[in-house]
């Protein structure tokens, strides 16, 4: 199989941290690029925690506004572009649920109803990466698979729904110190089946 | 707080499920520097980045590219259009128009068409290099301001690092005193004991002349013995004890001897108790056993003597928590202190 070109948009499993620099120093076709590249992990995750199509789209605007303003901060030292930018959409996605839930909202979602995914415009990543981010997405679901559904429920409402342990043993009915050790116990488990894919190498 | 205790915490961190308050100590010991936890901090961070990857993928709408990218360029032609704007504040060539205008400055000499061509030539010329010169200045200003920007950015940085400094500096010489005070705790109780010795060497003689059985003073001597044998003690080890969460001000120690498996208690700064609540002293080997409850006295201070203590050799650690009166044989209550051998 032939090697992509350096100018082919990467995956989001592959995004290298010149394109986001590129991006942020006003590069418009890097910032095509790193979108085409990032936009579906990222609008996953938005439409996980928000459970609104629209709003997980307000959100992503938000996001990809700060990337052009803030893009320069990165440092890739402290991880790869992408866990940067699904860190960044987490945090104002919690800040929404906060403000939703400060209103008297539905504090969780369910994705039930949720309409069919949509194609994409734009050049997709190529076959390489499309590859390997379909890997990764296998090896994830299939280490989340493995942990009991009671240490995978603990950690999906602190990432996704951004409770506390406190707020997660109040919801769960259960002590304090069982849901601490089950996200422990979760994160300890994931960080050894995925070493592979978040050791940097 | 003990390393293992922050270390426990970080995977919580890094899914964002710690309270606000564990997360700012967290933060304070890793900006200590705590290679250890920055590293396990770095691993789960990256393990928490891909959670996103485990969920059925959906893709963007299509016109949410379309809308991100026009907000980009509209945001960029703003930036851009800025200087355009100074340029038109004073038209170019107003002070040609001036010039030619009937009621403007004449030349010096005739009509002539000729002279006149040139001179618009060279004058629109000169309005051309003027331009020229006006934008090269405009992207210099531009470029000035935006060193300015970064540079102004750059002194907020190192303002927020000075101030984090500064904090943590005041941490340390806030645990310094501590430290300070204890040790000068330590040393109050030997002389104290010391004083005593001669008034118990003293009521000894008394007691011996006196011939009489007074239990209730034999008792109190007895203590003051068993005191001054663990302070004399060869091998007697410290334990400090600091106050977590809930007591922050609390501190302690405790003098503790593996051959007698002996140890003496004392707490300062302790929160005050409801009636129907106590202290409770806990050895923690591979679990925690009771040790004995105290109940403070004035001043929030408790202390007392252990004896018998279990498998001396296996306790790791000591901990405080509140228990209901008389005590649990398992810590049911909030740890006020903790301290590790």
């Amino acid at each position: 199989m032939a090697q992509p070109e350096a100018s082919q948009t990467p995956s989001s499993a592959s995004v290298p941290s010149s394109l986001l620099a590129a991006a942020a120093k006003g590069d418009q076709q890097a910032f095509a690029q790193l979108y085409d590249a990032t936009s579906s992990i990222l609008f996953t995750l938005a439409l996980r925690m928000l459970g609104d199509r629209d709003e997980a789209a307000d959100l992503l605007q938000d996001v990809y506004a700060e990337v052009w303003r803030k893009g320069a901060r990165y440092d890739p030292a402290r991880g790869t572009p992408t866990a940067w930018l699904i860190t960044l959409t987490r945090s104002r996605g919690i800040d929404r649920l906060r403000s939703r839930a400060a209103k008297g909202g539905r504090a969780s979602v369910s994705l039930e109803d949720s309409p069919a995914a949509e194609q994409a415009a734009g050049d997709g990543p190529g076959p390489l990466d499309q590859y390997a981010e379909r890997e990764l997405s296998t090896a994830v679901t299939k280490a989340l698979g493995e942990l009991p559904d009671a240490q995978q429920q603990a950690l999906e409402l602190a990432y996704y729904e951004g409770l506390s342990h406190t707020e997660i043993a109040d919801r769960l009915k259960q002590p304090l110190g069982t849901i601490k050790t089950r996200i422990k116990l979760g994160m300890d488990k994931l960080r050894t089946t995925l070493q592979s894919h978040w050791e940097p190498r | 707080m003990a390393h293992e205790q922050f270390e426990e915490s970080v995977p919580l961190y890094a899914v964002g499920a710690l309270e606000k308050a564990e997360r700012q100590v967290l933060e304070v010991h890793l900006l200590s520097g705590c290679t250890a936890c920055h590293a396990a901090l770095k691993s789960y961070s990256a393990v928490a980045g891909l959670l996103p990857y485990g969920l059925p993928p959906h893709l963007a709408p299509v016109e949410l590219r379309a809308g991100i990218m026009e907000a980009r360029s509209k945001s960029h032609a703003r930036s851009e259009s800025h200087g355009a704007a100074v340029k038109i504040q004073e038209p170019a060539g107003s002070w040609l128009a001036d010039m030619l205008s009937p009621g403007g400055l004449r030349p010096s000499w005739g009509f002539n068409p000729a002279v006149s061509l040139a001179a618009v030539l060279i004058a629109i010329g000169a309005i051309a290099y003027s331009a020229y010169l006006r934008s090269q200045m405009t992207i210099e200003q531009d470029q000035i301001l935006q060193v300015q920007t970064a540079l102004q950015e750059e002194h907020q940085r190192i303002a927020a690092a000075q101030q984090h400094l500064t904090a943590q500096h005041q941490e340390l010489s806030a645990l310094r005193d501590q430290v300070g005070f204890q040790t000068g705790e330590v040393e109050q109780l030997k002389a104290e004991l010391a004083d005593r010795e001669e008034q118990v060497d003293q009521l000894q003689t008394h007691v011996a002349q006196q011939g009489g059985g007074n239990s209730e003073l034999h008792k109190a001597l007895a203590q003051r013995d068993e005191i001054l044998a663990l302070l004399r003690a060869p091998d007697v080890t410290v334990v400090s004890l600091a106050g977590l969460l809930d007591a922050k001000a609390a501190g302690g120690f405790i003098l503790f001897d593996r051959s007698t498996q002996k140890a003496l208690f004392y707490a300062f700064n302790m929160p005050a108790l409801p009636p129907d609540k106590t202290y409770q002293l806990w050895a923690i080997l591979d679990k925690p056993v009771s040790a004995g409850v105290f109940p403070p006295d004035h001043g929030q201070k408790t202390r007392g003597m252990v004896r018998g203590l279990p498998d001396p050799a296996k306790i790791t650690k000591f901990a405080v928590s509140v228990e209901p009166s008389g005590g649990r044989p398992q810590p049911t209550g909030a740890i006020y202190l903790m301290g590790q051998l």
